[in-house]
């Protein structure tokens, strides 16, 4: 090897070797530098994969087990079918009329049923043709009551929370560590269950929990008393707490709290509203002690006249953790860099009718403004400083069923009362990649312009112009009552009368190719 | 004890299971069975065999990637995680032998070493603007300006704005 003969001069086959380790970006950096990189690029799959990945707001997944022709093909065919919404024809079927509580995380739906002789957690996982996994149930006994729980499959973790009931004593939790696998004590939790003692005597009690990685939080609310909330944050592998966060005797029992966890922050988002209806996000540094009461950032508040019947906080767990996308042998996923955040308003005006917007918020514009935000004087950052470019405010009517319907970018809602539901997607490069690369999906609406709301946020129009794109489909079963959305299904939740017994069904769809 | 010989043809001596990290001297040494005869290896030079030496000698004893994996096609490659400690400072080279090591570590098929090398200069481009990445690799720059700017173009949709 001469000495001039440099990178440009590995042979084909090494500098794709470097390539591979790119990003989309650096690849797209690599095109401008020379013609021989530029064609070396333009021939290669390589670039083509990593801008639709971009597109699709999806992380590359295993070279070990597919090639990267092979990863092109799939996700085309995953991206095609969920653009012309092509489901399987066998759809999975659930009643869930005796199941206490349901989630849906990381592909994986968790049907809790509970009686006195019987007490278990049935598991499904998904399956997905476009990348390869295989359709699996299994069950799980506990010998406990569950108020709550949560998992992280990738972590193999089943959080579950039961109430300590003890007479004329505040109410006691206690949180239980277990092997989603197996529902034994989960290996790498050091204590397989943590005592929390609350202030609260409540005996109705709401939990959010959330799961990040090596941290877990539960919110817990007495439903009568939510001067009593209180946030908890904990190392689920040390068992050690990090942080307790006793919400202000401000927050008034209308308004409903959230809590999302962000990796690189570890930050907690929350919302409170007070006797003047400011709706902000409070985001907290978990690790900070400084912090304080935390940064807030503004949210479109109603005015007084409205009644606030709920303002909640929707965002998906995330739906696996750091390091599950190299380990597993799926050949894309669903991309950890940013996820949706909707903030729902559930408002009566007062003529009593229903006055129902959702906020869409990117999570990666909340860590933007936090980070940059905290060193500045003040502690909160008016909506017009941050809202109207990053978000988009419409006008919809959520289900009263309780459903998980946030994945990644994307949200699900059924429109009550319609043969139809739409995706509600703001996949930024998606949006883009269709209008200025490649072509408009059909049955879609682009949000390309501003929307403007008037008079129910104030005096003052509410505008907001994150671009988006809502892909409307048709409600493939009879009686829908909402819609949950994962990364391969879309899962419907269909109300049925069985001799004057209401029972709900969960039936999921699961994306497919029709092969010719 | 094998012996290897470089194509300044220099002796080196290292253990069997040092010298086994190499996929292609394990292929050899099975071929030509017991014997003390010398490996030649014309394609690495003596002070190259060296880094590689201190690399298999560092790692000796580590499971080496299943032998029924494909080891032809470059990119069912499994992805590791980050370079550790010990591999960024063995790394730290000047880019002659940085590409010296890639390429030896591709001929003499030692795949951790050669995911290494590939990540450290795929670091290396990360984050950088194309005359900062000619700069690096001391490219010239051949676009004619309309070339350029047409490429400018096509990438315009992908970029923060």
């Amino acid at each position: 090897m001469s000495k001039s003969c440099r990178w440009i001069c590995l042979p084909t086959e090494l500098i794709y070797l470097i390539l591979e380790e790119l990003d989309f970006h650096s690849l797209l950096r690599c095109t401008e530098v020379c013609r021989g990189m530029n064609s070396l690029l333009k021939d290669s799959l390589l670039l083509e994969l990593a801008a639709k990945l971009a597109a699709a707001g999806m992380t590359d997944g295993s070279s070990a087990t597919y090639t990267t022709a092979v990863r092109l093909d799939m996700l085309k065919a995953h991206q095609d079918a969920w653009s012309h919404l092509r489901w399987s024809q066998e759809p999975l079927s659930y009643s869930v009329s005796s199941v206490r509580l349901w989630e849906l995380i990381g592909g994986v739906l968790g049907l809790y049923s509970y009686s006195p002789e019987d007490t278990y957690l049935k598991l499904v996982r998904f399956p997905s043709i476009h990348r390869g996994i295989a359709h699996r149930e299994w069950q799980i006994p506990l010998d406990f009551k569950v108020g709550d729980f949560s998992m992280d499959p990738s972590a193999d973790l089943l959080v579950a929370v039961t109430r300590v009931d003890l007479l004329n004593r505040a109410t006691s939790f206690t949180v239980h560590f277990l092997s989603l696998e197996t529902g034994r004590p989960h290996p790498k939790a050091r204590q397989p269950e943590i005592r929390v003692d609350t202030k609260s005597m409540g005996d109705a009690w709401s939990y959010d929990i959330r799961i990040l990685d090596d941290h877990m939080a539960i919110m817990f609310s007495p439903e009568f008393d939510s001067d009593d909330t209180e946030l908890t944050i904990w190392n689920w592998e040390t068992g050690t707490m990090v942080k307790v966060k006793p919400f202000s005797d401000d927050l008034k029992s209308k308004a409903d709290e959230g809590s999302v966890f962000h990796s690189t922050f570890r930050s907690c988002v929350s919302n409170e509203s007070e006797d003047t209806v400011l709706a902000e996000i409070v985001l907290i540094d978990i690790h900070d002690e400084e912090v304080g009461d935390g940064y807030s950032l503004h949210l479109p508040s109603p005015p007084l006249e409205f009644d606030i019947y709920a303002l909640d906080i929707v965002s998906e767990s995330p739906p696996t953790s750091r390091d599950w996308h190299s380990e597993s042998n799926v050949p894309f996923a669903t991309s950890l860099d940013d996820r949706l955040i909707v903030i729902n308003y559930r408002l009566l005006n007062q003529q009593d009718e229903d006055v129902n917007y959702a906020l869409f918020v990117p999570l990666s514009v909340l860590i933007y403004h936090f980070r940059h935000g905290r060193s500045k004087e003040e502690d909160f950052l008016q909506w017009n400083q941050w809202g109207p470019q990053n978000t988009r405010l419409l006008p919809i009517n959520f289900s009263d069923v309780w459903v998980c319907y946030v994945h990644g970018m994307m949200a699900s809602v059924y429109d009550a009362g319609t043969e139809t539901f739409r995706l509600f997607d703001f996949t930024k490069l998606g949006v883009r990649y269709d209008l200025e690369k490649g072509e408009r999906r059909p049955e879609t609406v682009y949000l390309t312009e501003g929307t403007v709301v008037e008079k129910v946020f104030g005096k003052e129009p509410v505008c907001s112009s994150m671009p988006g794109r809502i892909r409307t489909g048709k409600i493939p079963l009879k009686s829908v009552e909402a819609v949950m959305l994962v990364e391969d299904a879309l899962v419907f939740v269909t109300r049925h009368w069985f001799m004057g017994l209401r029972s709900l069904r969960l039936e999921a769809r699961i994306f497919k190719l029709h092969c010719i | 004890m094998v012996t290897l010989v470089t194509s300044d043809n220099e002796k080196f001596t290292a253990d069997k299971e040092v010298a086994e990290r190499s996929v292609l001297i394990k292929n050899m040494l099975e071929d030509v069975g017991e014997s003390d005869q010398p490996i030649p290896l014309p394609n690495v030079s003596s002070s190259v065999l060296k880094k590689v030496l201190e690399y298999c000698e560092h790692h000796r004893g580590e499971p080496l990637p299943a032998a029924d994996a494909d080891t032809t096609q470059d990119d069912t490659r499994k992805r590791t995680t980050d370079i550790s400690e010990w591999d960024q400072k063995f790394i730290t080279v000047d880019q002659e032998m940085l590409f010296e090591i890639i390429l030896a570590a591709n001929y003499l098929d030692i795949k951790s070493l050669l995911d290494v090398g590939c990540k450290t200069v795929a670091n290396m481009i990360k984050g950088k603007t194309p005359e900062e990445i000619r700069k690096l690799f001391n490219i010239v720059n051949d676009f004619t300006p309309e070339e350029e700017a047409q490429i400018k173009k096509e990438n315009e949709w992908a970029e923060d704005r």
